[in-house]
């Protein structure tokens, strides 16, 4: 597919689209392939709509004159977050069957896990971690969850674990009752995660190709469906970095649609999309 | 001090009979002035007052001639002369100046000049000279005392004098002659010069004393007739010198009270004229205006028609009442009253519009000046009321202001939105026209805004539909947005793992078919494999039968070696070393069958494992065929799924762009939507100010209409957040997401 400028709303140029797309590339190491064009208009449509612009050169002008105050919606704007609660199942079900029982033996002296879950989006992931997680490890561990996206947003939206019942609708009743809350009055159709997930998980804003501010030796790491969004040098590098921050024989899970093949030596498949540090 | 002031070559000439007057202190600062002086100098009576003379001096004349004024002044004598003066403006007049000092208890206090008018310019020098000649010999006198004068010096003083003479000299004679009779010359001429002096000084006395009293007398006479400028020498030394700068001080007093007596003659008249003037005003005045006069303590002196008709009295009953009379009772026992006469005492009048009790109690409006007069002392002696009698006008102004008053309260009323009062009292003529007009106005007013009222409670809740419609549309159109952007980016989601998949299914391909080549690589290997294993059976046949020749071989050996054995045997001792060496062979022999045997036996067993082998190869060659066949089907699908995956990758692009441009659409949809629910929202709120302006008014018709409450978003039901949502808008001008985490509490949650 090629791209082709049309007559819209506002005016979008393929060196407006250019300029964005490298600033993004820039930021965020996201790649921007040339179909992205009339995405980049939908997604980006709405802020200058909002900003009051005419067309895509004054918002282009805009955030190189304002960064500070624009980028991070731009940001925002552009990256994709799809998410839902036990997406990929057989991963939780991989979780609670293998690497749950082996971290209780493994982690026995020090009753702790750490876990992250990078691109985390609106939570719905580090939330079924976090309650995977207590359902099968006593109360006296100490577990943490990192859960960290590009996006402030979504981060927002996140942390604060209100949902509207439809995206927990495939969520067995016994865990709607431990671990949400039904909102009604003014809230009614929402529920709410309790506080007892909200308060093992840390949410954090990240820059995945930028430095890691955490030192940490994590248990296991979720990083599902961030990959697809990279170049294959990018992927390579991101492998490299979080075997270097798994610990010892800890796993990595990513997209169903992923494939660390030919991309980590030091990650070896033990099942479906889920590897194992080889050491 | 000499002031260097402009002057002009303009002349100004006094007319006749002006007499300029001033009076200096000793230092020449002027004390007095006449108005003529003012007049003509130019100057203000202010500026001339405590100015020293010399403001009036002339650049053109000489020190000298001041010098000699004030010399003769210091000496207290009278000094006169022609001087040139210089007006405020610059302009000049001749004078002729006459200056005398005033003794005060034998003392000069104070100089006295008076200035007349003289001749134009043209002859001024000369006169100037003539005068002093004139005043040199003293010799002016009127035509009418000249032969008077004549016979009195021939009667009188010479005929006293020639017989004083004759008297004195007589003797002096005799004595002559006994001084001639003793030949005593030196005597004799001493006394002749003696004689002749006295003679001679007699008869000057005789003449001066004739002269003078001749010019006294004719100053006398000219001073009876009013003429008191007169011309004398002032600076002669002796008693008559004295006497004449008496007569000249004498006339320039008598000449300076002239002028004053004029000047007052003057005022005097201007005084009565305007005196005149008062009285005929007063008596204009008296025509048009009642008036009253009063004494101090309020007791009434005079009043005129006017007045007796306005209060309806008649002179005879008020003269000798008090002023209360004419007030009401309360009024005149109240303090107010009591201080209002207090302070017509003090001598302040009082002005203003009084209501006043005329004859039987009738009501007088007067507008009235109360005037303390005052006497010489400064002290009130007597009231004048002037009046003007404004009863009727008073009384129609009553009922003006009670109509405005009426007016007022329902302009008030209107003003403060009480659009239900009317005036109520009754009017006559105009007056009940205008407040026809005026309560049909209010009417007019109570009716239309009662109807804009309806009205605007009618677009109020049109209105309020209409919000809420956009309201609703705004949020399904939000709603939907929303959605489209949660599946623009499950599309998104899904484009890139079904490109990941295709690119995944690219590299199994890949290895796939490197499978299926090792596997042919591996059939024929084991076909390979297949044929060494038949050329080891082959080799084993081979080998075997070898062996079985070896062991025929050794079968015969061993029976030669016993054949050998045999023969050995017998040939006894000489054999029997042919025959050891026929038993190791026959051994030898045993031996290679056991081995040849052993042989056989290992080569029919490898020919046996060579052949189960072969088999195995066999099945490995199956096998791999089968692997190839199995690849090539992999190989297969998994081609299916990279083509299937391309072509999910060119549809799913096709269904984004077809999101895209939904997304568009609905984005500018929700952008209008919320464009019109913000125009409904405020067009509810202007209505529900227009109403809350229109409740101002307070009306018959209708009870106030309640305002709404502001407008909320009325919200579907199907309302729901946005928490896919990633792009939630920064501002959000009007409507916002139904839900955020500031605004939730707990008691808003419950369990499942």
């Amino acid at each position: 597919m090629t791209i082709q400028e049309r007559e819209r709303e506002f005016k979008f140029t393929f060196d407006d689209f250019n300029f964005l797309r490298k600033l993004s590339n820039e930021y965020s190491g996201i790649q921007v392939p040339d179909e992205r064009f009339d995405m980049f208009y939908s997604r980006l449509s709405k802020r200058v709509r909002r900003l009051g612009f005419t067309n895509f050169k004054e918002y282009c002008q805009y955030l190189k004159d304002n960064p500070e105050l624009e980028f991070t919606d731009f940001i925002n704007a552009i990256t994709t977050n799809l998410t839902a609660f036990f997406r990929e199942n057989h991963h939780f079900e991989y979780l609670r069957d293998h690497v749950i029982p082996e971290l209780l033996i493994r982690n026995s002296y020090t009753r702790r896990i750490r876990v992250w879950s990078a691109g985390c989006s609106t939570g719905e992931e580090p939330y079924s971690i976090a309650m995977t997680l207590l359902e099968n490890i006593p109360a006296n561990w100490d577990i943490k969850i990192l859960a960290t996206d590009l996006d402030t947003a979504v981060l927002k939206s996140a942390s604060e674990g209100i949902y509207t019942e439809e995206r927990v609708a495939g969520i067995s009743d016994d865990r709607l009752k431990h671990w949400f809350m039904r909102g009604k009055s003014t809230q009614s159709g929402q529920v709410r995660v309790s506080p007892q997930l909200q308060n093992i998980i840390c949410f954090k804003q990240l820059n995945l190709i930028q430095e890691w501010p955490m030192k940490g030796q994590f248990d296991f790491i979720f990083c599902r469906n961030v990959l697809i969004y990279f170049d294959r040098e990018t992927k390579i590098m991101l492998a490299k970095r979080y075997a270097h921050i798994l610990a010892e024989r800890s796993w990595l899970f990513i997209g169903h649609s992923e494939s660390l093949n030919q991309l980590s030596t030091e990650l070896e498949l033990v099942a479906c999309t889920s590897y194992r540090k080889n050491k | 001090m000499k002031v260097n002031m402009p002057i002009t070559d303009k002349e100004i000439v006094m007319s006749k009979d002006t007499f300029l007057v001033t009076r200096t202190d000793l230092d020449g600062i002027i004390t007095y002035v006449n108005d003529a002086f003012v007049e003509v100098t130019g100057f203000s009576r202010e500026e001339l007052l405590g100015s020293s003379h010399n403001i009036t001096r002339h650049p053109d004349v000489s020190e000298s001639l001041y010098q000699d004024l004030w010399k003769s002044l210091k000496a207290d004598k009278p000094w006169k002369g022609i001087i040139k003066n210089r007006t405020k403006n610059g302009d000049y007049y001749w004078s002729e100046t006459n200056i005398t000092p005033i003794f005060t208890k034998g003392k000069a206090r104070e100089y006295l000049a008076v200035r007349y008018e003289i001749k134009p310019d043209a002859q001024r020098q000369a006169t100037f000279q003539q005068e002093k000649r004139k005043s040199k010999t003293a010799k002016t006198r009127s035509d009418a005392t000249k032969g008077f004068s004549k016979l009195l010096k021939e009667l009188s003083i010479w005929k006293k004098g020639m017989i004083a003479m004759t008297v004195l000299i007589l003797p002096n004679i005799y004595l002559l002659y006994l001084f001639v009779l003793e030949k005593n010359f030196l005597s004799t001429g001493i006394l002749c010069f003696l004689i002749a002096t006295g003679f001679i000084v007699l008869r000057d006395l005789l003449a001066s004393m004739d002269c003078g009293l001749e010019a006294i007398v004719g100053i006398s006479y000219r001073f009876l007739n009013d003429s008191f400028k007169i011309s004398t020498d002032l600076s002669r030394k002796d008693q008559l010198g004295d006497c004449f700068r008496a007569l000249f001080s004498l006339g320039v007093k008598f000449n300076a009270d002239l002028a004053s007596s004029r000047e007052n003659e003057k005022h005097l008249k201007e005084k009565d004229l305007i005196n005149k003037d008062y009285v005929r005003q007063i008596e204009a005045i008296d025509k048009s205006q009642p008036i009253v006069q009063f004494k101090m303590d309020g007791t009434i002196i005079s009043a005129n028609d006017l007045f007796l008709n306005a209060m309806g009295y008649t002179l005879a009953e008020i003269i000798g009442r008090h002023h209360r009379l004419f007030v009401d009772p309360i009024y005149a026992n109240s303090v107010e009253y009591k201080r209002f006469w207090e302070q017509l005492n003090l001598g302040q009048h009082d002005i203003g519009e009084y209501k006043r009790v005329g004859k039987g109690g009738k009501t007088v409006y007067l507008h009235a000046s109360y005037n303390p007069i005052l006497d010489n002392d400064g002290k009130p002696y007597k009231v004048v009321k002037y009046a003007a009698d404004v009863t009727q006008e008073t009384l129609s102004n009553q009922t003006l202001e009670k109509f405005f008053s009426d007016i007022g309260l329902v302009m008030e009323n209107l003003a403060n939105g009480d659009l239900t009062q009317h005036i109520t009292n009754d009017y006559e003529g105009l007056y009940g026209q205008c407040k026809n007009n005026v309560n049909e106005a209010v009417s007019k007013f109570d009716d239309v805004f009662s109807r804009v009222r309806e009205v605007a409670n009618f677009v109020e809740t049109s209105s309020q539909e209409i919000s809420a419609g956009n309201n609703n549309l705004s949020h399904r159109a939000e709603q939907q947005a929303a959605n489209l952007e949660e599946t623009a980016a499950s599309m998104e989601q899904l484009t890139g793992i079904v490109k990941s998949t295709a690119h995944n299914a690219k590299e199994a391909n890949q290895i796939v078919n490197s499978t299926r080549d090792l596997a042919i690589k591996g059939g024929d290997v084991v076909k390979l494999a297949i044929a060494a294993m038949q050329e080891i059976n082959e080799s084993s046949n081979q080998i075997a039968e070898i062996i079985s020749v070896i062991d025929e071989i050794a079968f015969q050996t061993n029976l030669l070696a016993l054949n050998a054995s045999v023969e050995a045997a017998r040939a006894g001792e000489q054999g029997r070393g042919f025959s050891v060496v026929a038993s190791e062979v026959r051994n030898l022999a045993q031996r290679s069958a056991a081995a040849a045997k052993q042989s056989n036996e290992l080569i029919q067993n490898s020919v046996q494992k060579v052949r189960t082998g072969t088999a195995f190869v066999d099945q490995t060659g199956q096998a791999l065929n089968e692997i190839v066949e199995s690849v090539g089907k992999a190989n297969e699908i998994v081609g299916k799924i990279a083509v299937a995956s391309a072509e999910q990758t060119s549809g799913l692009d096709q269904v984004n762009l077809a999101i895209v441009q939904l997304d568009e659409i609905t984005q500018q949809n929700a952008a209008l939507a919320e464009q019109a629910s913000a125009a409904s929202i405020s067009m509810s709120e202007q209505i529900n100010n227009m109403i809350a302006l229109l409740n101002f008014f307070k009306m018959k018709s209708v009870v106030n209409y309640q305002i709404k409450p502001k407008t909320t978003a009325i919200i579907a039901s199907t309302s729901k957040p946005q928490a896919a949502s990633a792009q939630t808008p920064v501002n959000r001008p009007l409507t916002k997401p139904p839900m955020t985490a500031n605004t939730t509490t707990d008691d808003e949650w419950e369990e499942f």
